[in-house]
């Protein structure tokens, strides 16, 4: 927040104004994560989701990493969830809204998860980060070369992930000919 | 700017995983034109002991390849012929398995054969990238790998469930990524050690640390990111169950090394680090063995064992020592290869005669088939820890670097009594339930129906090769030994 203030005086727009943007990006994270994971009904959830992955993509625009920004959106937003809703859509079961989301171990759980954000908040705010003077704008440009520069070995490696994935979620999701 | 030539040259220290990586795709190209999947067999058992083959090669290199991404140097060598040659085992095993529906054969050997390229990968990467990326390989192509058997619902829900302990202790080790990217500005791990060489450290560290702990804690079964290991060691494929237990247990202590051994001397949290380490360890093994001992079906048992063993690994661990820990990881881990196998290849025996994988499938066996019962019987002593078995070295290292360590009088010493004290008392336990298995063996009469166990060519070349070697660990150590030493990570 402070860096993000830091780096708004110096683009020279008003910090109440990028404040109020951090805090609906924000918002819509922590709202969207929350009905994600609370709602019964399956289809509300993954809405919720798209609500989170749309802050995330706030977040990303305010670090004035704007390929991120459009990349987030046309990827998470605009394809992901758009799948997970013809998935839900598709599988009968799962659109009806009688799957709870809680079971006995829900109150241990949540307990658990706000130890964690505790410990981890107080270790981010205690952090002293360094704060680098100018934002780091990576233009698209340099990214390409990078791809087939510093990070063409995993760029290779990803290719061989996604067709495993591929080939397994064929092999794992497809109907018996048996059971026709 | 290093240019495409020099890019060129660097490949070949990729060579077993580049052969490894042609192969499941040429295999995953020919299942779609060969009807028949057996036929793919021989090319992946060609593939797997080529890798093995170029991985005995003496090409390393200690300079760091592809942009600082990997490492090919000796350590990363080790865990390549590792991963071949555990590869090359499961292949033999799965050749005779006979749940393993024939339509699949062509996905299974080639989605199998890419894992063994992802555990290599995982064994040489320097960069947080490349060790996510590797990581999440792996982990994709196990959780594909174990829901093979399309007809059993213990297969299709231990695939789910071991897919989603994997996905959240992935998310939360990519969070510790990220942290540590945040406290030390770069994905390399020679530069973030650097980073924290000169600089105090901070709780930062600590939990970003701990978080990735969780993601490599999952792939070696440390408590508590054990809970898949039951269900996914059962509903799997029992060749997959092996290379759970082995290959891909041995990727996640190959990473853990390197992470530990690059980034952890500039720490200045060693001794809080190490006693986390340490109970952990102490965790894991008296988990995995306690409840190991009220298990019935086979590969639930062995696969709390490798819970245990996975807790004994560890335990080598909290002696942060070059000298010692390496070695003694490593040639545990050697050992734990070929008892553990061996030991899946009699579950596998088993279950192809009577179709099931109980401890009373086993009663009589001594009768039935006196080669299965000795063998088995060798691998649970192994297993154990009775001298002069394989099994006994790895463990009798790991006990060695402890009192080592204490006698040394290295931080945290009094510390390392206890663990080793701890590490005697479940080898105790451990005892028990091994023992039980041989009980049904030798001391209990087969039931009538029970045919005969028939051991197919594949089958028993996998049960001769995990024979001689368990043997030969334990009784001439001395050239593996010094193969082990030779492979370490150079001192920092």
């Amino acid at each position: 927040m402070d860096e993000i203030l830091a780096k708004s005086a110096q683009s020279s727009a008003p910090a109440l104004w990028v404040g109020a943007a951090f805090a609906v990006s924000f918002g819509l994270v922590v709202a969207g994560s929350l009905g994600a994971a609370l709602l019964k009904n399956l289809l509300h959830a993954v809405l919720f989701l798209a609500l989170a992955l749309l802050g995330v993509a706030g977040l990303f625009l305010m670090l004035s990493s704007t390929f991120l920004f459009v990349v987030q959106i046309l990827v998470y937003v605009g394809g992901v969830v758009i799948l997970l809703i013809f998935g839900v859509m598709l599988t009968s079961k799962m659109a009806q809204p009688d799957i709870p989301p809680r079971n006995r171990q829900t109150l241990a759980a949540a307990l658990l998860a706000l130890l964690l954000f505790c410990a981890t908040a107080y270790v981010l705010t205690t952090h002293p980060w360094m704060v680098s003077a100018e934002p780091p704008a990576v233009p698209v440009a340099e990214i390409g070369v990078g791809l087939l520069q510093k990070y063409v070995l995993p760029f290779e490696i990803v290719s061989v992930v996604l067709l495993v994935a591929m080939v397994g979620a064929i092999v794992l999701a497809r109907r018996e000919p048996e059971s026709k | 700017m290093v240019g495409a030539s020099e890019l060129w040259q660097q490949m070949r220290y990729l060579m077993p995983e580049g052969l490894l990586l042609c192969a499941g795709l040429v295999i995953l190209l020919f299942d779609l034109v060969v009807k028949k999947g057996r036929s793919l067999y021989p090319l992946a058992m060609l593939a797997t002991a080529g890798a093995a083959a170029l991985a005995l090669l003496p090409l390393e290199s200690s300079e760091p390849l592809f942009f600082g991404m990997i490492q090919s140097d000796a350590f990363a060598r080790y865990f390549k012929v590792f991963s071949a040659l555990a590869g090359f085992l499961v292949v033999l095993m799965s050749m005779d398995y006979k749940p393993l529906p024939a339509r699949f054969v062509g996905e299974y050997l080639g989605i199998l054969v890419l894992a063994l390229a992802a555990i290599m990968l995982l064994a040489e990467s320097t960069n947080l990238l490349m060790i996510f990326l590797s990581l999440e390989f792996l982990s994709l192509s196990s959780y594909i790998l174990v829901g093979f058997l399309r007809n059993d619902k213990k297969s299709k829900e231990a695939s789910l469930k071991y897919f989603l302990f994997g996905a959240m202790c992935t998310a939360v080790m990519l969070y510790g990524f990220a942290l540590l990217y945040g406290a030390s500005g770069s994905l390399d791990l020679p530069a973030i050690k650097a980073a924290f060489a000169n600089r105090q450290n901070t709780p930062l560290t600590c939990l970003a640390m701990l978080f990735i702990l969780a993601g490599f804690g999952f792939k070696v079964a440390m408590v508590p990111f054990h809970a898949w290991v039951p269900d996914a060691y059962e509903g799997a494929p029992t060749p997959i169950t092996a290379f759970l237990s082995v290959g891909s247990k041995a990727g996640g202590f190959a990473v853990l090394l390197r992470v530990f051994f690059t980034v952890f001397p500039g720490l200045d949290y060693h001794p809080y680090w190490l006693a986390v380490v340490g109970v952990l360890a102490v965790f894991t093994m008296t988990v995995g063995n306690v409840i190991a001992c009220s298990q019935d079906n086979l590969k639930r048992l062995l696969g709390y064992s490798s819970i245990a063993q996975a807790g004994y690994v560890l335990l080598g661990f909290v002696v942060m020592d070059g000298r010692f820990t390496q070695p003694a990881v490593m040639i545990y881990l050697l050992a734990y290869l070929f008892m553990n196998l061996g030991a899946f290849v009699v579950v596998i025996v088993i279950a192809n005669t009577t179709g099931q994988e109980e401890i009373d499938d086993l009663a009589g066996l001594s009768e039935r088939s006196p080669l299965l019962a000795w063998s088995m019987f060798i691998f649970l002593l192994s297993l154990a820890g009775v001298p002069p078995l394989g099994g006994w070295i790895g463990k009798y290292y790991i006990f060695a670097t402890l009192v080592k360590g204490y006698l040394e009088g290295l931080s945290g010493g009094n510390l390392m009594l206890w663990f080793a004290v701890a590490l005697a008392v479940n080898s105790v336990i451990a005892a028990y339930y091994y023992f039980r298995i041989v009980k049904a063996m030798f001391f209990e009469h087969a039931r009538e129906r029970m045919a005969r166990p028939v051991v197919g060519g594949p089958l028993l070349t996998a049960l001769y090769v995990s024979l001689i070697l368990t043997f030969a660990v334990g009784l001439w150590p001395q050239p593996f030994l010094n193969w082990v030493s030779r492979m370490a990570l150079p001192l920092l």
